[in-house]
């Protein structure tokens, strides 16, 4: 009887996850091999929403995958990087300045996501109304249509940048607990800055680093409402990551069939790029 | 025998008048729940809902114990089609259904709207019938079968503006005349033309804008250039490779030209009602009649706010939109449907049927600006006294029937990318050409190139 407690602890955990996870992941099979449409019935097609993917007969999903590495690739990039390098400051600067400025750098996560997508449409609204245009009005410039020019690399910037505070939270928790006498070691041995970050932090931060690496990349793959709000990722698929499209087909379109078929393929897509980080990050061995 | 006969049939009609009314009588005595699903979006054809309720309210004053729960949406069309999906696919869908024809063959594909034509085509509605006006039924119908009640046609219509014009010299009667639909002088290049003058001489911003995403501007356009989107032997929908290309064409010419922002797609809806009612561009091609009405109710404009129908009637004019064979008007119908789900289609259809009567649809288009679907409202002294309505009419009368196939928003969405691939430089006319194609045979079964 007692050995049994630990898993009464975990029944209600494996419920949820059978309920909010297994059965929707089974339910999205079953739909994928129908033509499922608005009145939610459909019939067996078999793998001919597969095939459609995979044979490109959909002319857009090549440039679709295209985008989604892009974007991952990017916003990637931005959290991490930007991330490490406000944890790293925030953490030399430490006390009041230190958590003062996390606590500025942490009200982008604490803005509604309407409001931060209204504020970046604002600030790249194309004509003289938009921030930036004002700005360039100001000082002599043609104004330009930021979001049509750039799409991706503001999708990438917007959520990129909003993915720093949590980045910088969990690791600068993880710099501040490194011992001081490992860093005042390097400093005597004469280790500059990027030195200290590069082979003295970043190997004892490690796990932290990895977990987030992790977390980010599911968290790009598969969230795409500000995408959404910001480009509707367009103009013609410049910004349509494979989410916005699976979204886009299953709910614009309603082609629940085909749109399962695109999640089915997301999910398998996020297993192999968790399964391919814990061999590259070495979180099997570290777990 | 004969007489025995007579006698026969006249006992089985007596009974089954009897029964008839005897089931009347029993559906006045239950208790009916109806629920109804109606959409703006946004909040001004708010009479949508309020005529149901009111059709309503005049069933239980002859005795029906109803009680009916109508929602009424502001939301966009897409969360409010899937909305009604999944609570169709979970057996819990109102009973009534306010919706645009567009959608009106995918629902009937379906199987989620009842075809209506032993209703309408009731000998007891057949006055009722023949009071909509010429092709209306037509729109609500799919595959021989009607599937709505017509309650008011959205006119697609350019707006322009007389101040501006007026600046480049030209007087009200000259106005009157370029835009009337009967001028010779009322083309595309006539319109091109005025843009490039009103440019030059630093009137306006831009020539010429158009809608954000996709929606009925697309068909609007490919239909000034002649283009049909469904084959009418087969019902399958056409890739009119020869308009799309004119259309694209034109598009891009205008960007080029700076007459057209190239980046419409990333425009606010507020900008874009803006630019239109400050007179910062000379053409909004993207609106539709009701438009007026929304102008007067929102303050878009930054330092007048809400406009008067004063100031609209001395700087704004409507026309239709000047196609290649001729004035262009498509007019897409908002109905009222049934959903195959209910238990009570025939209390349904008499509400439907109340809530479409002519004062109510009176009150509706008169509110709203959108335009009338019975001839008994538009032939109203209201009607013909309001400048603006009247206007509406007479644009009406060149009216073409809005594109019909279960395909319709995938063609929309298609149509609309590839635009925004060529208006920002991305895709030249012939790729965004082979784009509509591929893409059609991809996503559009049975889809015929043209």
């Amino acid at each position: 009887m007692k050995k049994l407690i630990p898993y009464f602890f975990i029944l209600p955990l494996i419920i949820l996850i059978l309920l909010f996870y297994i059965i929707p992941a089974v339910s999205t099979f079953y739909i994928s091999v129908t033509n499922m449409g608005r009145s939610l019935r459909g019939d067996f097609v078999g793998l001919k929403n597969f095939t459609r993917m995979f044979s490109l007969e959909d002319p857009v999903i090549g440039r679709v995958l295209l985008n989604t590495l892009l974007y991952l690739v990017g916003a990637l990039a931005v959290t991490m990087v930007g991330g490490l390098l406000l944890a790293n400051a925030t953490a030399s600067l430490g006390g009041t300045t230190g958590g003062f400025f996390r606590l500025i750098w942490f009200l982008p996560r604490a803005t509604p996501p309407v409001v931060w997508a209204f504020l970046w449409i604002w600030a790249f609204n194309p004509t003289k109304f938009g921030l930036l245009n004002m700005i360039f009005n100001i000082i002599g410039l043609p104004g330009r249509g930021w979001i049509s020019s750039y799409p991706m690399l503001i999708v990438i910037l917007a959520n990129g940048v909003l993915g720093i505070p949590y980045t910088m939270t969990i690791l600068s928790a993880a710099l501040g607990n490194i011992p001081s006498e490992i860093i005042e070691a390097s400093r005597i041995d004469g280790a500059s800055g990027w030195q200290m970050i590069i082979k003295i932090k970043i190997p004892i931060i490690w796990w932290p680093l990895s977990f987030l690496t992790i977390w980010h990349t599911l968290s790009f793959l598969t969230t795409f409402q500000y995408i959404l709000m910001i480009t509707g990722g367009g103009p013609f698929y410049a910004s349509t990551p494979l989410a916005l499209y699976t979204y886009n087909k299953a709910f614009q379109n309603m082609e629940l069939g085909y749109g399962s078929a695109l999640a089915l393929v997301l999910i398998l897509l996020s297993m192999a790029i968790i399964l391919g980080f814990r061999q590259i990050l070495g979180l099997k061995r570290e777990a | 025998m004969k007489k025995a006969l007579i006698t026969l049939v006249i006992v089985l009609i007596t009974a089954l008048n009897l029964f008839a009314a005897g089931g009347h009588e029993e559906a006045k005595k239950e208790h009916v729940s109806l629920k109804a699903m109606t959409i703006g979006p946004g909040p001004v054809p708010v009479t949508r809902a309020k005529n149901l309720e009111t059709a309503a309210e005049q069933l239980k004053a002859e005795g029906l114990d109803l009680d009916l729960e109508v929602t009424f949406s502001t939301q966009k069309f897409g969360p409010y089609r899937t909305s009604f999906s999944l609570a169709f696919g979970s057996g819990k869908a109102a009973d009534i259904l306010g919706e645009d024809q567009d959608i009106i063959p995918e629902y009937a594909e379906e199987g989620m709207i009842l075809p209506l034509d032993s209703y309408v085509k009731a000998s007891g509605w057949q006055a009722a019938y023949k009071d909509f006006l010429p092709g209306l039924w037509d729109a609500v119908s799919w595959k021989g079968k009607i599937y709505g009640v017509p309650i008011e046609g959205v006119v697609n219509c350019i707006f322009y503006r007389k101040d501006v014009l007026r600046k480049l010299g030209m007087s009200d009667v000259e106005i009157e005349r370029t835009f009337s639909p009967e001028s010779k002088d009322f083309t595309l290049e006539t319109l091109v033309e005025l843009a490039r003058k009103a440019k030059q001489a630093g009137l306006v911003e831009w020539g010429f804008t158009h809608r954000k995403g996709a929606g009925d501007y697309w068909f609007n356009s490919v239909m000034m250039f002649g283009g049909e989107f469904v084959d009418k032997a087969t019902g399958n929908m056409v890739i009119d490779k020869e308009a799309l290309r004119k259309d694209f064409e034109f598009h891009k010419m205008l960007v080029d030209e700076g007459l057209l922002p190239g980046d419409m797609g990333s425009w606010d809806w507020s900008v874009i009602h803006k630019y239109t009612v400050e007179g910062r561009t000379l053409f909004w091609i993207g609106g539709h009649s009701g438009q007026w009405k929304e102008y007067q109710d929102k303050p878009y404009h930054e330092k007048l706010g809400t406009l008067s129908e004063d100031y609209l009637q001395e700087n704004m004019g409507i026309a239709p939109f000047p196609g290649i064979k001729g004035p262009v008007t498509p007019v897409k119908v908002h109905a009222y449907t049934i959903v195959s789900t209910t238990k009570n289609p025939d209390i349904s259809f008499d509400l439907i049927s109340r809530a479409a009567s002519p004062e109510r649809l009176s009150l509706h288009s008169l509110t709203t600006f959108r335009g009338p679907t019975r001839k008994t409202v538009a032939d109203q002294a209201d009607f013909k006294t309001q400048k603006y309505l009247s206007k509406v009419l007479e644009i009406m009368k060149y009216s073409q029937a809005f594109p019909k196939h279960p395909s319709l928003g995938v063609y929309k969405s298609m149509i609309f990318e590839a635009m925004s691939g060529i208006e920002t430089g991305r895709l030249t006319v012939d790729k965004a050409v082979e784009f509509m194609v591929a893409k059609a045979k991809a996503d559009v079964p049975g889809v015929i190139i043209r």
